[in-house]
Formats: C-alpha cells, structure tokens, sequence
C-alpha cells in the first residue's frame, strides 16, 4: 500500500491559516473581552463592555442596512453574472471577453469607486448629459444613498462572481440541453432542470465571493454613502480610528465574522450537491 | 406499438455558404431499422438533427405521419434520441434520469415508477437503477440513454452514433441487443453510422450518404451486391474495381478489353452496348486461387495469372494481394473452411492463378461513348 503522504502537503496551508487568520482572530477574539486603553489599544482587564455597548439603535440600524445592502447586491449581481457568463462560454471570443472581465483589476479600487463620482456626482456625466438634453433644470442627487453603494457594491463584485460562473459553464456540457429538449422539456425547463444543478458549485463560489466582501465592506459606503449610509465595516473603523475603542472595534469584528460565517454554511448546505453525484469514475 | 412514418421531401440544408444536405428525400417505413451511412462530413447527422427538431432545413419538407413538422419544437415531437455522447444527466442518478421525461409529464409517482423499471429492465440495468452515470461504463450509459429516449414511447427512435465511443466486442453486444429491443418495441428506428459493419448487420435499409447526397437506398444485401456506384462499392465491404470498353456481346455476357488484366468475361447486369466505358466491381471473396492452374469447367470463368505481393491471415480467412504482370492488384479473401486441406498453402512471392465467374461481378457505371 501507498504510504499517505497527504498530511505532509497540507502543512503549509495550516501554517498559513495559523499566521493569517487563527492567531489574528484570537487577538481580537481575546480583546474584545478586554477594557479600552485610554488612547486606543487595549486594558488587560476583563469587561463584557464592548458587547453590552452592540445592543443600540445605532448598531441594530447598521445592522440591518449591512444585511439589505449586501443581499441585495449579492442577489443583483449573480442575476447579472449568469447571463453574462453563460454568454461568455457560449461566445466564439470567449478569451477576448474574459480579458474584458479582468481589465478593471488594472486599477486601483479605490480609484475605480472614485471614478463613479465622476459619472454620478452633480457634476458627472450622467446629470451633465440630462441637463444639456434639457431633461433635467438642476443636478439630482444620485450619490450618497443606499442606492448608491449598491451600484457601486455590484460593479466591483461582477468580475468575482462572472469568473467562477464561466469557468463551471464553460465545462458544461451544452448537449445536455439538447437532450433535455429532445426529451420534452421546455426552454426555462430545460435551464432550471439541468443546467442550473449542474453548474450550482460556480453559483455558490460565486454568491460567497460577492456576499462576503460586501458584507465586510466600509470603503464603498464611506466614499459613496454619505453620512447616513453605514455598514457594520464603517462602525468598525470609527470605533478604531475616531473612537479609539479597540475592544468595541473588536467585538463588532466578532459578530461580523460569525455572521458570516454563519451564512456561508447556511449556504452551501442549501446548494451542496448529492454526494454520490460526486462520486469519481469507477474504472 | 408500431412506429411512425418518416418522409424527408427535397430537404436542402445550407451553413452558411456550405450546403450540407443537398434535394434529400426519404421515405421511412413504419417500424423500419433505417440506417443512414457515410463517411464523417457527409450530412448524415445533420439529417438526422433535423429530424430530431434540432436543425431547420432552408428548403423542404419532413413529415412524420404524414403531417409537416417544421414548426414543431423539438420538444413536442414524438422522436425521441440517443445521443453519440450519451448525454446523461450528471446530476441525476439512474433511475432519475430515466424518469425525467415522465416527471416533466407530472405524472404520479406510481405510473412513473412503473414505467421507469420496465424500461431499466427492457435494457437489463435493474441492478444499477440508484447508480449516478459517473459510476457506470460505457456500454451502460448507453443503455440508460437507450432506456430514457424510450420511456416517453416515441413514434421514431433516433440514434446518432450510439456506439462509436465503445470497444469492438462490446459494440457487437449492444448491436444485438438494439436489434432485440427494436424487435420488441417496433417502432422505427432510424440510425446514424459510418460504420458499414454496424449498418449491415442491423438494418432493414441503408441510405448511403456522400457529400450532402444520397447514393443509394436499398437492403444490405442490395447494396453490397448491387452498389449503385464505385464510391458505395467501396465505401461498402471491399471491392476490386475493373474498367474497360465493352468489345463484343453474346446474349447474356459481354467481352470487355482493359488495359490493366487483358479481356473480361462479365454477365449483362445491366443494358449495355459495343462501345460503351463500364466499371466493374468484383468482391475479394468470390475470387478464387490457387497454385495449380485451374481446370474451367464453365465456358463464363476469367482466370488470370500473377505474384503473391501481400497475404494477411486473420483467422477466420485470408486476405491475398496478387499483382498481375501487368501491375494490377487483385485483393482476394480465402476462407478457411476446414483445418486439414489437400491444397499446397501459398506463400509470399509463390505465382498463383486467379478466377471468378462472370456472374459474381457487378456492372457499377455505364458510360456511353
């Protein structure tokens, strides 16, 4: 028998968990439990303030506009990628339009959400083109709202929920359509019978790659969503940088990861696909 | 049940500039095993594609019992396919996708359940009914498809290569068993290879198909026996082929000069006349051979002599290649009809005498001058 050497190779990949996610998470895990400094860091004192500190208004609003801005985003986005990627597969350009896909990686994030207030803001070129069509008499405000950050929030989630969808579409194998066709099926049959349980694993990647960013997001709603728009990411970083409450900063991070988390396995129990599906060839 | 009537009328079908199928008409019998047979490229699929519901002919007509179904989605026609591919559903597992016509159908469980185990039977898969097809073997997922394209009972079954992908042995074995679940089903049949073994063995007429045309319809046997051209004559079994100038003819026979083997003796299969440029074709099994110079007892017999280029024994027969002196190649196939034989074995490089009977070759072309 050949001796099991997988353990060996999985090394490196703990080792990294460890150094990346385990050890900083324990840090903030531990202090969240702890008192503030007074100028930021942490007191080594036990303390239940930071948690008793999340039961406000204030985190219950962020809360929940956190959960609509990024459900609705990860929803709108998938909706879009499927087509989109489904088309790519299908395209005679398919390399060209996967080139396209990737450009935007070229820019920086940052400087991609600010490119938008050049087409959104007052001055933009969306209110400048109503204006001078006679459309419009005055600028209408269409940065700094909910609606805003959802845009923007969908725009730079496209490329990470298109890639994972073209690459489990373009291994599809199209005549399954046809066979379902042959055998009595309709169209939208055809499609929510076969194609979609079978590509299921690149919707999956492709909801956890859009929802989990967004969940964690603050840059987008920060420059984006004005004073009233913020999301559990923004409260985090005021807590840290203007508030100087390290373990207020903590314990929201804690509540965070866990609904993410608890969210992604809610997920993929959900879409896991039968086992026995996934068996490997016999032979 | 008996199966339905296809009729292709003057079926053109053009990709582009390309014209794949070119004035295709086809009368299918009920309940016939039809077979369209070419070399890859040739329309045969294309063809059947259409029939399927899948491809739009630009010109022409199909009807199924005699009604048009151009404007009928592939999905409400009562032709059912089993793809070269197989084309399971991954996700489903056996059982599951036998019954995924049925379940579109919304039929109650029982009825489905029922009807589904009487097909997996019908292909003799009852004991992999909970399996998923990544699980199965070739020759299995074969058979599921099979089983799956019959469920809804389709007017015509069609089958687009369905074992080209499999071993020989195991080719052999499904061919069989087609045959028996078409004689138990009895609806038509309509079967797309380019493999001449696989079309004979199994149809009830072959359409032999080139470059977007049809050469000839017939029965196996009209085809191996009388091809209606030297491409069919070859494309079919083998073949040595003869061209000359008819010289002299005497009632049923006629005298033809070619340049290659001297004068031919053949039979009139066809009106011929003095003058006329005919080829000939003649199958390496009804020639025969031998070191000692035969003794004719029929006035009909041609007999030439030549040199044993090529012997390839395969068992069961043996292939010879003997080259005339005039550098023609005569291909031969010799049965080995007993283990013990008086005659001297022939070997590489032996001279050997080579006859046939003017009434085992077939007049192919006949062009007048």
């Amino acid at each position: 028998m050949m001796k099991n050497y997988g353990q060996r190779y999985t090394l490196p990949l703990l080792l990294w968990i460890t150094v990346f996610f385990v050890i900083p998470f324990s840090i903030i895990f531990v202090g969240s439990f702890l008192k503030k400094g007074l100028y930021g860091g942490f007191e080594l004192q036990f303390s239940l303030d930071a948690y008793t500190s999340l039961f406000s208004n204030t985190m219950r609003k962020v809360s929940i506009n956190t959960i609509i801005i990024s459900v609705i985003t990860t929803i709108v986005t998938v909706l879009l990628a499927l087509p989109t990627a489904y088309y790519m597969a299908r395209s005679r350009y398919k390399e060209t339009l996967l080139f396209l896909v990737i450009i935007p990686f070229w820019t920086n994030f940052l400087i991609r959400i600010f490119a938008w207030i050049a087409i959104l803001g007052n001055n933009g070129l969306v209110n400048n083109f109503l204006i001078n069509a006679g459309l419009l008499n005055a600028p209408v405000q269409l940065l700094y709202n909910r609606w805003a950050v959802i845009l923007i929030m969908i725009y730079t989630s496209l490329p990470f929920a298109i890639l994972p969808l073209y690459s489990t579409i373009e291994k599809f194998d199209f005549s399954l359509l046809e066979a379902a066709r042959d055998l009595g099926a309709t169209k939208p049959q055809s499609v929510y019978k076969v194609l979609i349980p079978i590509i299921i694993p690149g919707i999956t990647t492709a909801v956890l790659f859009t929802f989990i960013p967004a969940f964690g997001n603050f840059a987008i709603p920060d420059i984006v969503g004005g004073t009233d728009i913020r999301m559990l990411g923004n409260i985090i970083n005021e807590k840290l940088k203007t508030a100087r409450n390290w373990p207020s900063a903590s314990s929201i991070s804690v509540v965070l990861t866990i609904m993410t988390t608890g969210a992604v396995i809610l997920f993929t129990r959900l879409t896991a696909p039968k086992r026995a599906a996934q068996v490997k060839e016999e032979s | 049940m008996i199966g339905g009537i296809v009729k292709a009328d003057s079926i053109n079908k053009l990709f582009g500039s390309a014209q794949v199928l070119k004035d295709i008409s086809i009368d299918i019998r009920a309940g016939e095993f039809f077979s369209l047979l070419g070399p890859s490229g040739c329309g045969k699929t294309t063809l059947l594609r259409i029939i399927a519901g899948f491809e739009t002919p630009t010109s022409g007509d199909l009807l199924i019992d005699a009604k048009s179904v151009i404007t009928t989605p592939a999905n409400k026609r009562h032709v059912n396919t089993v793809f070269q591919n197989y084309a399971l559903f991954p996700h489903l597992s056996v059982f599951e996708n036998v019954a995924f016509p049925l379940k579109l159908r919304k039929l109650d469980k029982q009825t489905i359940k029922n009807q589904v185990e009487k097909y997996i039977g019908l292909v003799r898969l009852e004991d992999h009914i909970k399996k998923y097809p990544a699980q199965l073997s070739g020759g299995q997922k074969q058979r599921v498809a099979i089983a799956r394209a019959l469920i809804n009972e389709p007017r015509v079954l069609l089958l687009d290569e369905p074992l080209s992908a499999l071993d020989a042995k195991l080719r052999h074995q499904l061919l069989i068993e087609l045959d028996r679940i078409h004689d138990i089903i009895g609806i038509t049949f309509i079967y797309v290879t380019h493999d001449q073994e696989e079309a004979m063995s199994v149809s009830d007429r072959i359409a032999v198909m080139r470059d977007g045309n049809i050469l000839q319809i017939g029965t196996p046997f009209e085809i191996y026996e009388s091809p209606a051209d030297m491409f069919v004559a070859n494309f079919i079994g083998e073949s040595n082929e003869i061209y000359g100038q008819v010289t002299e003819i005497i009632e049923k026979f006629a005298w033809i000069t070619t340049s290659e083997i001297g004068n031919v003796l053949v039979d009139l299969d066809k009106p011929i006349q003095k003058g006329d440029a005919i080829s000939v074709t003649l199958r390496p099994e009804k020639l025969h051979i031998s070191k000692k110079k035969p003794v004719l007892d029929s006035p009909t017999r041609n007999c030439v002599s030549g040199t044993v280029e090529q012997l390839i024994y395969t068992g069961s027969h043996t292939r010879f290649f003997v080259k005339t002196d005039t550098g023609y190649v005569f291909k031969i196939f010799k049965q080995h009809a007993q283990y013990f034989t008086t005659e001297e074995p022939i070997n590489w490089e032996d001279r050997v005498w080579v006859w046939w009977d003017a009434d085992d070759s077939f007049i192919v072309e006949v062009k007048t001058l």
